[in-house]
């Protein structure tokens, strides 16, 4: 048996992830031409966080064709921690983003010079578009995380609502560096800002890399969801005769549920199956993600 | 901290509970309930006065021990269950499955102790 997601909902998943690689390498096209023909801190630190972005989302779309294509005979477990290990990755790449753009902040502050060149009004226009784009994924990653308990697309959404901050935030402190570039203290604004676009990737990185690490663990079932199997036990009290055991861990987006129960002799085989399949599909729709089994004593 | 008090009188065992009933606490209490099935009188009253906190763990325990004691012809009445560990009980439905008495006075009646 493998854990692959449903075909559907790994489908649904896939095609929302092609579409956001290929938005976000027209994305990285763009910085690439206004880092050519500009100087600017905040450029050159949203040009790498578009190259990074885009390398993330490829890696995500490249672990969710993993997932439906399957594991084969070697992952028979399933290969759903592929979602963890990708937002993982993320992670270290947007770390790798942090780094290069504090370099070029610093060295920006210590010698501050004035935003130029023909590839600022190229990035204005980058960003006017970007922010559109970024944040129409990251209402629709949002809801496919939530429909579907996919820690991938809660990265996803993540991700993409810090890009569409970020891109309002590159074209104000652009317009900004433009208008006052008379102002001497002007000259201070773009590195400034890419520090702040460096700080913001930060907080990103470090939810991204508590979720996925927490979600690689099997961690103990949370104490609402154990209520719920009680509360359908108790439902469905008069239905079984003895509780032997509860059995529960969470293993990514996946919540395993086993529970061991015995039911009155006289009852037939066939009544004792329908009650098992009747607490399993309640269970099932209860607790997002989850899969239960119900072993008969 | 975790205390179970018990007394056994000819019509029931009375089973006092003090502390928190939590993942530690349950197999303990657990293990200790196995041994109380075995009384003739086959009623049981499960003290909660001084039950301050009971998780999921606590009330699997309880629910097993439900099943356990009608399975036996018995009868579990649960009394003082103080406001904390009652709002479990209606979370997870149990105070529609389990006779539950305001006061150990009422449960000590319901079992026919003088």
């Amino acid at each position: 048996m493998t854990h692959a997601a449903a075909p559907s909902s790994g489908a649904n998943k896939e095609t929302e992830m092609r579409s956001a690689a290929v938005a976000a390498a027209i994305d990285v096209l763009f910085s690439v031409v206004a880092l050519a023909a500009a100087s600017s801190a905040i450029i050159f630190a949203d040009f790498l966080k578009s190259f990074l972005e885009f390398v993330a989302v490829l890696l995500s779309w490249y672990a969710l064709k993993r997932i439906r294509k399957g594991g084969g005979n070697q992952f028979d477990y399933g290969v759903g921690k592929l979602e963890n290990l990708s937002s993982l990755v993320v992670g270290v790449l947007m770390f790798g983003c942090l780094v290069l753009i504090l370099i070029n902040a610093v060295r920006s502050l210590l010698s501050p010079s004035s935003v130029t060149g023909i590839g600022v009004w190229v990035c204005l226009a980058n960003q006017i578009i970007y922010v559109f784009i970024n944040s129409w994924y990251a209402v629709r990653a949002k809801r496919i995380a939530v429909e579907q308990n996919s820690p991938l697309m809660a990265s996803q959404a993540g991700l993409f609502r810090t890009k569409a901050v970020a891109n309002g935030f590159v074209l104000i402190s652009l317009v900004l560096s433009l208008s006052l570039a008379q102002v001497s203290w002007a000259s201070y604004i773009d590195p400034i800002a890419s520090l702040t676009v460096a700080a913001s990737i930060l907080f990103a990185a470090l939810g991204i890399f508590k979720d996925s690490t927490l979600d690689l663990l099997d961690r103990t079932l949370e104490e609402n969801s154990q209520l719920v199997i009680l509360r359908e036990l108790a439902k469905h009290f008069d239905r079984y005769d003895e509780l032997h055991e509860i059995r529960s861990r969470r293993a990514g987006s996946v919540v395993f549920v086993e529970i061991i129960l015995s039911f009155p002799p006289a009852q037939s085989v066939a009544a004792a199956q329908d009650s098992a399949r009747l607490l399993k599909s309640e269970l099932e729709s209860e607790i997002p993600g989850s899969r239960v089994t119900i072993g008969l004593a | 901290m975790f205390e179970i008090h018990t007394t056994t009188e000819p019509t029931h065992v009375c089973i006092s509970l003090k502390g928190e009933l939590n993942g530690a606490t349950a197999p303990q209490f657990e293990a200790d309930l196995a041994g109380y099935l075995s009384n003739p009188a086959k009623q049981w009253v499960l003290d909660l006065e001084k039950l301050v906190f009971s998780s999921s763990a606590g009330l699997r325990v309880f629910l097993s021990y439900a099943k356990k004691t009608k399975n036996a012809g018995g009868r579990l009445i649960f009394c003082a269950v103080q406001p904390g560990v009652m709002d479990v009980f209606e979370v997870s439905g149990f105070n529609r499955i389990f006779t539950i008495v305001p006061t150990l006075d009422q449960a000590r009646k319901l079992v026919g102790a003088s």
